[in-house]
């Protein structure tokens, strides 16, 4: 089914790019350039994202106001550091009418959720313009990293990068590259994000996958608006090689497989799954080995 | 669930009702506040009785009846008007924290001012008397406009996705933010995204930066059911075992 469905591990999308700012090479700043482009061409005037605070060393929610704020923010991919709890402080705070977010696929699900309901307040309802899906793994928790990079035998182990490469995850300090398997990274994942089943941030506008391949990260795109980032940017980008999506794919892949082991070993053991009961199971069994189904999103997700 | 009205009058309007037991009113000023979307409506909905809105002393025959506060027991005004709503009305929707799940009352120990007649109170969906009658649940304190909107929406068209999750919450007598610990935190389903906390009306949780999970503080929660309702790991789309 994984061989078949491409839609099953990275969500419909249009258009796929990659995409290499100016200046230091690292995913961080490529999504950082796809902000300002963001602000650029007024499709926000503000953005929510997760920010890794290296004083506290804490990762803490943000709300960046304008293009200039960008250069502060330090997206730390992989913890989700609570952003949506921002979403009320703005409310109250501030005025804004376009409003962005830079989010893993559970931080756009809670929005999308409360936009489909209406829970929460109404600016969370009708402000949101444009959806940055950061393409997620598995969350991890700060002790996690730290614990990963003791295995490591990392003595002072301060790190500021994250990100995927060569189907590997990799830890970055000022000095440093620590690379880990996906089986060491799960060992220390969100118990929560075992049982995820959008890895691509499928209810996003456009998704950004914190990988790293020559300087470039992988852009897919969904929607017609996310398109106009494209238009003479200010970063450099390149139409995806069939390459460059299949390395994330087979990542995204292992992870899935993963995932769906231990959805099953939670329904043996009668805990319940996120999203899943009863009839979402008979429904995935019956995709499962029904390889005629054609909207896998639409009778799953 | 499908279910049909029965009582339409000639002009094929759903006819409302608005009934208020031991509350603030502010689930009814939630539904005025939906002020810009509320005209599209009245096209095909009718006020029937609200004691804000209306001039009526009688109820009339209502299609829905949507009910905010508690029931105090032994009360005699409620007592009269919950079996006159459930003679009157085809459905009852329980709307806001108080009705639903208790909400703030529970923490009200009776024979206070300016109520000193209400002696104990207890949510709606409590009442057996109603049971069968109470399809929905509408969480919140007070809920969201929008959701009442929505929902009000849904409710026209029959949509039973969406209605499915508060038709659930009717079997749920108790709500807080230990749903949130019980039910997503103690379950592994977490994953620190902090809609809850958006969620919260009177910030009884917080977002622990060290653990990224929300942490309560009892003190300050009304019980009103909307973080539970906001949790992406709860029900989407399809309603979860979530309330106790």
């Amino acid at each position: 089914m994984f061989g078949l469905y491409r839609q099953f591990t990275l969500g419909r999308y249009t258009k796929a790019f990659i995409i290499k700012a100016s200046g230091e090479a690292s995913s961080k700043n490529n999504l950082k350039a796809l902000i300002k482009e963001a602000f650029r061409k007024d499709l926000i005037d503000g953005i929510i994202g997760t920010s890794l605070n290296k004083k506290e060393g804490f990762v803490s929610p943000v709300f960046i106001k304008c293009e200039k704020e960008v250069e502060k923010f330090e997206p730390f991919f992989f913890i989700h550091g609570g952003q949506n709890s921002l979403l009320k402080k703005i409310t109250q705070k501030y005025s804004f009418e376009k409003l962005g977010v830079a989010g893993h696929s559970c931080v756009l699900d809670g929005i999308n959720k409360m936009q489909y309901f209406g829970i929460g307040s109404n600016f969370t309802v009708t402000k949101f313009t444009l959806k940055i899906g950061i393409a997620c793994i598995g969350a991890i928790s700060l002790e996690g990293i730290k614990c990963l990079l003791k295995e490591k035998k990392v003595k002072n182990p301060g790190f500021n990068e994250i990100f995927l490469e060569n189907n590997k995850i990799i830890l970055k300090n000022k000095y440093e590259k620590f690379d880990f398997s996906a089986k060491e990274y799960y060992y220390y994942l969100n118990e929560g994000c075992k049982v995820c089943m959008n890895l691509s941030s499928r209810g996003s506008d456009i998704t950004f996958v914190p990988s790293l391949r020559n300087g470039y990260s992988l852009v897919l795109v969904r929607s017609a608006k996310a398109l106009k980032l494209f238009e003479n940017p200010g970063f450099s980008v390149k139409k995806a090689e069939k390459s460059d999506i299949e390395e994330f794919e087979s990542l995204a892949k292992n992870f899935l497989k993963k995932n769906i082991e231990t959805i099953l070993e939670r329904a043996e053991f009668g805990i319940p799954s996120n999203k899943w009961d009863g009839n979402r199971f008979g429904r995935f069994t019956a995709l499962w080995n029904n390889i005629y189904a054609e909207n896998i999103e639409e009778e799953v997700f | 669930m499908i279910y049909s009205f029965d009582n339409f009058d000639k002009e094929i309007k759903v006819k409302l009702g608005f009934f208020h037991l031991s509350s603030c009113s502010g689930c009814q000023i939630a539904f005025l506040d939906m002020f810009e979307e509320l005209p599209d409506i009245l096209d095909t909905v009718e006020i029937a009785y609200s004691n804000m809105l209306t001039n009526r002393k009688e109820i009339p025959k209502l299609n829905v009846a949507f009910i905010e506060g508690t029931f105090s027991i032994g009360f005699k005004h409620h007592i009269k008007l919950i079996k006159e709503i459930k003679e009157k009305a085809d459905i009852i929707v329980a709307i806001g924290g108080c009705a639903a799940f208790g909400g703030i009352r529970r923490l009200n120990v009776g024979a206070q001012s300016p109520q000193p007649s209400h002696q104990a109170s207890i949510p709606i969906t409590e009442l057996d008397y109603l049971k069968g009658k109470i399809k929905y649940v509408i969480p919140g304190c007070p809920p969201n406009p929008y959701f009442l909107y929505k929902f009000l929406l849904a409710l026209l068209e029959l949509n039973e996705e969406f209605l499915r999750p508060f038709e659930h919450m009717v079997f749920s007598t108790f709500a807080s933010g230990y749903d949130i610990l019980m039910e997503v935190v103690n379950k592994g389903l977490c994953t620190g995204c902090g809609t809850c906390i958006c969620a919260c009306p009177t910030k009884a949780l917080e977002f622990s930066k060290r653990t990224q999970r929300p942490t309560f503080n009892k003190l300050l929660c009304v019980g009103c059911g909307s973080c539970l309702a906001g949790c992406p790991q709860s029900f989407k789309p399809y309603p979860q075992p979530v309330y106790g």
